[in-house]
């Protein structure tokens, strides 16, 4: 189930809670636990509210247009490298082919 | 074990369950004041046992430490562990909290890998019924194969019933047949090949099975008892498996939370509060990869529509009130004035500043509708499906959060690229920001597309939009080929409830654009309409051979192209300095003429409708304001990088525009 969750998320790109809960077929709340069971094991990082720790640093921060979303999470490297090569991720042909690249070497 | 003394059978049952689900409580319940309090052997932690009798048996009772898990993760987990391990209780009853059932079920999947009786406490069902939560204790007994006792303990409520499941449970009587959680199937093969070589190693009270697990899992205190325990050659073998399967936490902790899921499904039901149901209805249209798109247009479609349709009335009515009639009474009152002053006043000041102020109406519209957009929880939806668009385009990842503020300012976009780790695509979305379309710009979009298309307006708005958008996702797609390929980046995100808007916060923000949008038609626009003016009339007072004329004639042949005269040219060359100028100084090349024709009309008078189109893409494409250019320089470290973004900027802007014009002219449309 987390091994899943982790594929599901490493596809790349932003991911909601409530569809994560239905492509998994689970509860938000107990996708909730297992975003904070994979956070507790450094498989996700959890990022500021908002956006970054880092934009908090930023003068307009306060009337940020994006307004408020709620907490987000980052997939790690730990996180991707497990689910590397396990699924048909989707790759940009230019990560296909830097793949290739890799392989040749 | 149960045992028998004179009086009858002596039985041990230990409380066990999360913090604060309510143990201590339950143990209060049970024991009364025949209660024992002191600390765990060589531990500070309290430890506190009572004795209950029913039945002709006597229970101890030992109330546990509070533990999320069983995993030697701290002191209490230990505790609890090695208690139940070490000491056989005969029933461990798991006290749960019934409206964090999914939480606190973890525990009870940790409780049923080892060999011993439990019970199911489902406690603070008051809180759950309040929170909506429904549990039926039957089904959810079932699912488990585990005596279900519903409680509420601070009331009271069920702890005799808990008194008699225990007393059945001892007898025999009640069913014990637990549906425990299983791993996938790939490591259970690695979880019997550990129990094969640990089978007959495991020191004495700990049993085998769950030895292996813990080995499993990574437990440190089990992997280094096994470590002592085993021979040479098996301990090898094991740490070699578990040396390759350093992830098998993930299929074990995985196996409890589909066992979770499975338990939840078969005995929960949540009929959701309002706020959260229209959440989930209204997301399943608005973040759908399609429909959202779809959606979002719409909105924005919508948003430019109630615009234009209130805004642009009103705009008229001030132009007519406030700058025309404004310059005419300059004109009067300072009839015998030097001409240099009433032509500084008339034409430059109320013509430029005053005519950027009569956009007033469609800027409060527009920042209010943005606003209550911001309130209701839309922007982050807006956000999510951008995202995903640009995800499906094979852009994704950290550039798109800075190129997303940018909808707002483009100067924070340039900020928010700190995020992106890698320089190179750093510098990469730096170059791409300006071409978000930011609200100044909007703004002036927002002015100029009803005085040149009326009813249109609305819909050709929303095509430059989606101009600027499939520019960004074009140069983006370049980008993510070229640079960003090796960088994969996925995000959760929670998005926020929908709500109310509260008056007070949009009207705040819209305050707060205002006052910003004053500041700098009282400012920046002021002191350009006046440089403007000054080089307009200047150096013979007839603007055709003035300065401005002559730096103006300078771009004509770009101009020509998109079939836009020197002025326009030249209202484009002044929105460098902020986007708002070129509102000003179309105002004081064609507004506030003696003839008292709106700006609207006179620029009808000179520009085609393809010529008008092409300067808008131009405006809302060209180079992004000095502020912006400024940040770009800041952020890039590099003169020659803000040249280019500049010059970037310039060619795309303009190949666009004369794109757009020479189509439309090959086209036969707008000539
Ligand atoms: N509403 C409600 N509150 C309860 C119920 N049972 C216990 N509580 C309250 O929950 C709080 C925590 O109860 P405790 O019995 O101290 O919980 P605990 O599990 O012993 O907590 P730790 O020892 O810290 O792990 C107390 O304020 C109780 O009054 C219940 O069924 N319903
Ligand atoms: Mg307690």
């Amino acid at each position: 189930m987390l091994q899943r969750l982790l594929e599901a998320v490493a596809r790349g790109g932003t991911h909601t809670r409530s569809e994560l809960a239905r492509e998994l077929r689970v509860s938000q709340e107990l996708l909730q636990e297992m975003i904070d069971d994979l956070a507790r094991r450094g498989y996700l990082r959890p990022m500021g509210e908002g956006c970054d720790e880092r934009c908090a640093a930023c003068l307009l921060h306060d009337t940020c247009a994006i307004g408020s979303p709620g907490r987000m999470w980052a997939l790690t490297e730990k996180g991707l490298s497990l689910t590397r090569g396990t699924r048909n991720r989707i790759r940009s042909p230019g990560e296909r082919a830097r793949i290739r690249g890799e392989r040749r070497k | 074990m149960v045992e028998r003394n004179a009086k009858g059978r002596v039985i041990t049952v230990a409380l066990a369950g999360q913090p604060n689900v309510g143990k201590s409580t339950v143990f209060n319940m049970l024991t009364g004041l025949s209660q024992h309090v002191g600390n765990w052997p060589g531990k500070t932690i309290e430890q506190r046992t009572g004795i209950y009798q029913y039945n002709g048996t006597t229970v101890h009772v030992v109330d546990l430490p509070g533990t999320y898990s069983l995993t030697a993760n701290s002191l209490e987990e230990r505790i609890a562990r090695d208690y139940i391990i070490e000491e056989r209780p005969d029933v461990v009853v798991v006290i749960v909290d019934a409206s964090a059932l999914e939480r606190n079920l973890y525990l009870v999947a940790e409780l049923l890998s080892l060999p011993i009786a439990v019970v199911l406490g489902l406690n603070m069902t008051d809180v759950a019924e309040q929170q909506g939560v429904r549990i039926d204790p039957h089904v959810l007994g079932a699912a488990l194969g585990l005596p279900v006792v519903p409680m509420v303990a601070s009331k009271n409520q069920g702890v005799r019933e808990l008194v008699e499941t225990l007393d059945r449970v001892i007898r025999g009587q009640a069913t014990f047949a637990p549906n425990r959680p299983e791993i996938r199937l790939d490591h259970r093969v690695v979880l019997a090949e550990l129990q094969r070589l640990v089978a007959g190693q495991v020191p004495d009270p700990y049993p085998e099975d769950w030895v292996a697990l813990k080995l499993l899992e990574g437990d440190e205190e089990v992997t280094g008892m096994m470590r002592e325990r085993l021979d040479g050659t098996h301990w090898e073998q094991a740490h070699a498996i578990l040396k390759r399967h350093e992830d098998a936490i993930l299929a074990v902790a995985g196996g409890r939370y589909e066992w979770i899921g499975r338990m939840v499904r078969a005995a929960v039901t949540r009929p959701r509060a309002g706020q959260v149901t229209l959440t989930d209805q209204v997301d399943q249209v608005a973040t759908h990869p399609l429909w959202g798109l779809l959606l979002l247009l719409g909105i924005l479609g919508l948003v430019f529509w109630l615009t234009y349709a209130i805004g642009a009335p009103l705009q008229e009515l001030l132009d007519t009130y406030l700058v025309q009639a404004g310059a005419g009474w300059v004109r009067e009152t300072l009839a015998s004035a030097p001409g240099w002053l009433v032509g500084l006043l008339a034409d430059g000041v109320i013509a430029g500043a005053g005519t950027v102020i009569t956009f007033l109406p469609i800027l409060v519209i527009f920042f209010a509708a943005l606003g209550l957009l911001e309130d209701v929880g839309y922007m982050a939806r807006a956000a999510y499906v951008m995202d995903r668009f640009m995800h499906l385009m094979g852009l994704h990842g950290k550039s798109f959060l800075p190129l997303f503020l940018g909808f707002g300012c483009n100067v924070p976009a340039v900020m928010g690229t700190r995020i992106i780790d890698s320089p190179r695509a750093r510098l990469l979305t730096i170059l791409v920001a300006p071409l978000v379309p930011c609200t100044a710009r909007m703004a002036v979009v927002a002015v100029l597309a009803p005085l040149f298309f009326g009813q249109a307006a609305a819909l050709v708005s929303l095509g430059l939009v989606g101009l600027s958008l499939v520019l960004l996702a074009v140069v983006g797609l370049l980008l993510h080929e070229l640079v960003l390929g090796g960088e994969h980046v996925a995000f959760i995100m929670e998005l926020p409830l929908y709500h109310v808007p509260n008056a007070r916060t949009v009207g705040l923000s819209v305050w707060q654009r205002m006052v910003a949008f004053l500041k700098k038609a009282g400012s920046i626009i002021l002191a350009v309409s006046v440089v403007v003016w000054a080089l307009s009339a200047l150096p013979g007072g007839d603007i055709e051979t003035s300065y401005l004329a002559q730096i103006g004639r300078l771009l004509a042949p770009v101009g020509a192209l998109m079939g836009l005269g020197w002025q326009m040219m030249v209202a484009l060359l002044t929105s460098f300095v902020a986007k708002e100028n070129t509102i000003a100084t179309l105002g004081i090349l064609y507004g506030a003429g003696e003839g008292g024709r709106g700006l609207g009309q006179a620029l009808a008078g000179v520009l085609t409708p393809s010529a008008a189109l092409a300067f808008l893409a131009v405006q809302v494409l060209f180079i992004p304001c000095a502020a912006t250019v400024a940040v770009v320089r800041q952020e890039t470290g590099s003169w020659r990088w803000t040249a280019f973004s500049v010059a970037l900027l310039l060619v795309v802007s303009f190949t666009v525009g004369i794109a757009i014009y020479q189509a439309a002219r090959l086209a036969g449309w707008g000539v």
